[in-house]
């Protein structure tokens, strides 16, 4: 029963829903969609065509405009002749145009030569240039050799300044061993003074024990002998003199005569001073005659000496040399240089030897 | 079930053609609009449909009035918008020619009859509030609280995008008996005459056990006066035999609020 | 259930004398029930609400009421507006069950017979949304 009743009112209730929608909807349902599709599409249209009728309008107000300018042949016509005038308005200006032209390539035909000169001018310039260039290149060389010689020339001044150095050491000690031979020199000096001393005491000495035995002998001889006998004024003690005037007196030198000389003959007297010379005088005559100059020293003349048969003279000079001339023929014979030591007398020792004392 | 099944489809599909013009007074233009035809379905709200409307005739009215709130009226009877549109045709299906025209209105809202939507949030409280109202009936709310607010989301978008599957996946849920074998009491709402709808606690099952009918609903309500002849019960623009048992009912023909719409009438 | 509607009116009469004032001045009228009727006659017009405030609510004085049963959740709302002298910006919310919002042309008694307990209906009102 229930089953039964089940189906019949689903049934009932599926038909009548099947039923209303038979009736309320599918009749309308395509209406509605078409008329609302054909809604939308008036919509559309009416849009379009108020857009349109816009457009129309703009285009009817272009088209008023263009059928206004559509007038007759008379417009034409004076428009034909403004056009013709513009025409030869136009020759006219294309004739001006050329003239224009014509002068325009004048005007660049100058501008060109213009241009050419300049271009000539530049290239001169720029020749000039290069060779000045080049100078510049040749003086860069030529300072820079130089640069080279001078580099070369301060090393080489190097070098002798070093060198000199080294001489210099040299030479201070040579200068050293020299001071240190003087000394010997000296001491050896000395030495024979000491000796020459010694000799000259003992010579005294036996000089003294000889007058002593002499006078001893004489003593023993002398017993007999009255001194009261024995006058006052005898011919042994005859009164001394002392010189008080110059006999002669002369100027020998230029400055100071600091040597002078008897001749062993004649009446010669040799003088020597610091104007480097030794002069020969003649004094037999009473007044002094100049028999010679003798020069030849090279600094003041310190000492003069004749030897023993008056054939030479000789004189010591500052300038560290003896010289020793002929009195004859007053000629240089012998030059000696000796010692650094300025000579203070020098003497001929009798056998004509030279000697040399300091 | 398949033919379960066809016919919460069948329902869903309840579509009705329906005429829109708007109010002579309120043309402002030289000429009156074009009416606008528009096919809705049954069981959604007017204002989730209206839109086009609006914007169509918003055109003709006075610029005054361009953002006033629209509503409707059926021979001079204000459409209260949160009813189904179905039981809107239904209450008055007696004198409707297809389609149905409407007068739309911009102007002169009665405040006394109607209630203000002024956006479609309204209608979505409004829809919500009828469910869990209806679960707080069959299931004491415990169904419809336990939902995420996602799950709410797609019975509404589905409701206003007109998707029956997406709708469907979410209210199947709603319609489940649980353990039990039926709703503890059918929520439905009954239109007779005049008066505001009826509401009361109906069991879908009697005491002994049998599934109660809608005649038995017809007579716990009191509405038995005249004899069940004199009677006729309209919903969906049907009128399902008296025979139909309601638990049924409630699973097959309530609207997408969870409610059985009932229109009572006397016959003749 | 006669019971508790019967001992509700004798609770409900006893509120009378407090509560006179609030009455007096609303001219809207919350019916109070009056000594002499017959109490299940007069059950059939009128409805027990029992109103409670949630959340951030002001709270009432007298929470019962009986209100005649064609009256609208509209009408209560207005009701407590004036009562609570709600400035218009302010919004004021109604729930029953504490679950959802009735809608505001339903009547009294509709909630009252699917929704009621113990002869009462509890109506839970706030000024923010609450249960969605």
């Amino acid at each position: 029963m229930e089953g039964g009743s089940t189906l019949s009112w689903r049934e009932n209730i599926i038909n009548q829903i099947q039923n209303r929608n038979k009736e309320q909807l599918f009749k309308f349902q395509d209406l509605i969609t078409s008329h609302n599709r054909l809604f939308d599409n008036h919509n559309a249209l009416r849009h379009e065509n108020l857009q349109l009728s816009i457009q129309n309008e703009k285009l009817r107000s272009e088209g008023a405009v263009i059928h206004h300018g559509n007038g007759n042949v008379s417009i034409l016509e004076s428009k034909l002749l403004a056009q013709q005038e513009e025409l030869t308005e136009l020759h006219k200006k294309r004739g001006e145009n050329a003239q224009m032209l014509i002068d325009l390539n004048k005007k660049l035909q100058e501008k060109e030569k213009k241009l050419q000169m300049v271009e000539e001018s530049l290239a001169e310039r720029t020749a000039t240039n290069n060779s000045l260039n080049k100078e510049i290149e040749r003086y860069i060389t030529h300072k820079t050799e130089l640069e080279k010689v001078n580099q070369h020339l301060r090393d080489e001044h190097q070098a002798l300044q070093l060198a000199f150095y080294h001489l210099e050491e040299k030479l201070r000690k040579a200068q050293e061993e020299n001071s240190k031979l003087v000394d010997q020199i000296m001491k050896y000096k000395s030495k024979t003074a000491e000796k020459m001393n010694e000799e000259n005491e003992n010579f005294l000495r036996k000089c003294n024990l000889k007058l002593q035995r002499e006078l001893e002998d004489a003593a023993k001889d002398m017993k007999g002998i009255n001194f009261d006998a024995i006058p006052e004024d005898g011919p042994n003690m005859q009164r001394s003199q002392v010189p008080s005037k110059a006999a002669v007196v002369f100027d020998a030198h230029d400055g100071v005569a600091s040597a002078v000389q008897w001749g062993p003959v004649d009446r010669v007297i040799a003088t020597g001073g610091e104007d480097r010379k030794v002069k020969l005088w003649d004094v037999s005559k009473g007044n002094p005659e100049n028999r010679g100059v003798l020069g030849a020293s090279n600094a003041g003349v310190m000492s003069v000496h004749f030897d023993n048969t008056g054939t030479y003279i000789l004189a010591a000079s500052n300038d560290y040399a003896a010289r020793v001339w002929t009195v004859n023929d007053q000629r240089l014979r012998v030059m000696t240089a000796l010692l650094f030591l300025n000579f203070i007398d020098i003497k001929f020792d009798i056998s004509d030897n030279l000697q040399v004392g300091f | 079930m398949a033919t379960d099944r066809e016919v919460l489809r069948e329902i869903w599909e309840g579509k009705l053609p329906v005429c829109f013009e708007l109010n002579q007074e309120e043309v402002n233009d030289l000429q009156a609009p074009e009416p606008y035809y528009l096919i809705v379905p049954r069981l959604s709200y007017f204002p989730l449909v209206t839109d086009k409307v609006r914007k169509h005739f918003v055109k003709y009215i006075h610029p005054d009035k361009l953002d006033a709130e629209i509503w409707l009226d059926y021979n001079g009877t204000p459409l209260k918008w949160h009813y189904p549109i179905g039981v809107l045709f239904d209450l008055n299906n007696s004198d409707i020619q297809l389609p149905w025209t409407i007068t739309v209105h911009f102007d002169k809202f009665p405040e006394e009859e109607l209630l203000h939507c002024t956006s479609r949030e309204t209608v979505e409280t409004h829809f919500l509030s009828c469910l869990k109202e209806a679960d707080a009936l069959k299931h004491r709310t415990q169904i419809v609280m336990n939902m995420q607010k996602k799950d709410h989301n797609q019975l509404w978008l589905g409701l206003q995008n007109d998707k029956f599957d997406q709708f469907w996946a979410v209210n199947r849920k709603l319609m489940e008996v649980g353990g039990e074998e039926s709703f503890r009491y059918i929520p439905f709402r009954c239109y007779y005459k005049d008066e505001p709808c009826l509401q009361r606690l109906i069991k879908p099952l009697s005491e002994s056990g049998c599934r109660k009918t809608l005649s038995q609903l017809l007579e716990e309500l009191n509405m038995l006066q005249d004899g069940l002849s004199q009677l006729k019960v309209t919903t969906h623009g049907i009128e399902p035999p008296l025979d139909t048992p309601l638990q049924w009912m409630s699973e097959h023909l309530s609207y997408a609020d969870n409610f059985l719409h009932l229109i009572v009438s006397s016959v003749g | 259930m006669s019971d508790s509607e019967n001992k509700e009116g004798i609770n409900d009469s006893s509120d009378i004398p407090k509560d006179a004032d609030v009455s007096s001045e609303n001219s809207e009228n919350i019916t109070i029930p009056s000594h002499s009727g017959d109490s299940t006659l007069q059950k059939k017009n009128k409805v027990d609400i029992f109103l409670k405030a949630t959340a951030n609510a002001p709270i009432m004085k007298r929470r019962k009421w009986t209100v005649d049963h064609d009256k609208t959740i509209a009408w209560i709302i207005s009701f407590l507006r004036k009562y609570f002298k709600l400035d218009s910006s302010e919004s004021l919310f109604l729930y029953v069950n504490q679950s959802f919002a009735p809608s505001p042309d339903q009547v009294v008694r509709n909630l009252y017979e699917c929704f009621g307990t113990d002869g009462k209906l509890i109506l839970h009102y706030c000024q923010t949304q609450a249960w969605g």
